[in-house]
């Protein structure tokens, strides 16, 4: 199996900082994941806007930590402490039109990719990374 | 290095267009939101351009469902005009294309 292209980029925790994180991010997936690319860098620019609206500062974070592992059939993003163990049960994807805030970010990164799950930080059971795989469906796919 | 948009508005008759440009992120939405706001406390119709849009999240849809509801509420026209292809594609993942009233402005002067 071939081993993996992996990227990583660190950035502070604000809106201005999003654009160059897209750019960062669009510039690698571009040729890898297309058409998709676009799609996926909405979905990993919702984690870090969510970050930036609702991480709690008593996660002792002051940075937004992107890992991104490009494979031959699909793409992982790994986007570190992302949130506290006790915001979990709060992060709730909402339908569009249901009246009430947020959760509209979560429901188009459920849209985008084929895996959205929690895993704690080693060492850190009560700061949760958030895991985010898409997988490039090929004319050889099973499901295709 | 800050997230970029350009917002202008002109008048005619009894409409308000709001044409943007740029990228439309958290940190440039209330922008958007801001003006959106202004036009309808006096515009009748308020158009908002999308087509020079290179980029929008969800904020951004965020802040369109917010004109859409204050336009109704002030019983004004609210419409969408010319998205850009990455706009149509996030309305349409949002499920909101339905809600929205987008115009094309091609199809509209033929």
């Amino acid at each position: 199996m071939p081993h993996p292209d992996r990227f990583s980029i660190t950035v502070p925790p604000q809106a201005r900082y999003l654009k160059p994180l897209r750019a960062f991010s669009s510039s690698l997936l571009a040729d890898r994941c297309s058409p998709d690319a676009d799609l996926l860098v909405l979905a990993l620019d919702e984690c870090c806007s969510n970050i930036i609206k609702y991480r709690c500062a008593s996660l002792g974070e002051n940075q937004i930590q992107v890992h991104i592992e490009i494979q031959d059939d699909c793409v992982v993003f790994r986007i570190g402490s992302f949130c506290k163990t006790d915001d979990l049960p709060m992060i709730k994807s909402r339908h569009p039109r249901e009246d009430r805030p947020g959760g509209l970010g979560i429901h188009l990164i459920a849209e985008i990719m084929d895996r959205v799950a929690f895993e704690p930080e080693p060492g850190r059971p009560e700061c949760m990374a958030l895991i985010l795989e898409k997988r490039f469906h090929t004319k050889n796919s099973p499901d295709e | 290095m800050s997230s970029s948009v350009t917002l202008a508005q002109c008048r005619d008759g009894p409409t308000v267009i709001i044409e943007v440009s740029g990228e439309i992120d958290m940190g440039t939405s209330p922008l958007l939101l801001q003006l959106i706001e202004e036009a309808l406390g006096t515009a009748p119709v308020l158009k908002v351009s999308l087509r020079g849009v290179d980029y929008m999240d969800s904020s951004g849809v965020a802040v369109l469902v917010q004109g859409q509801k204050l336009a109704t509420d002030l019983g004004r026209d609210f419409r969408i005009l010319d998205p850009s292809p990455q706009v149509l594609a996030v309305i349409r993942m949002a499920r909101l294309h339905q809600v929205f009233t987008i115009e094309n402005s091609e199809e509209t002067t033929g």
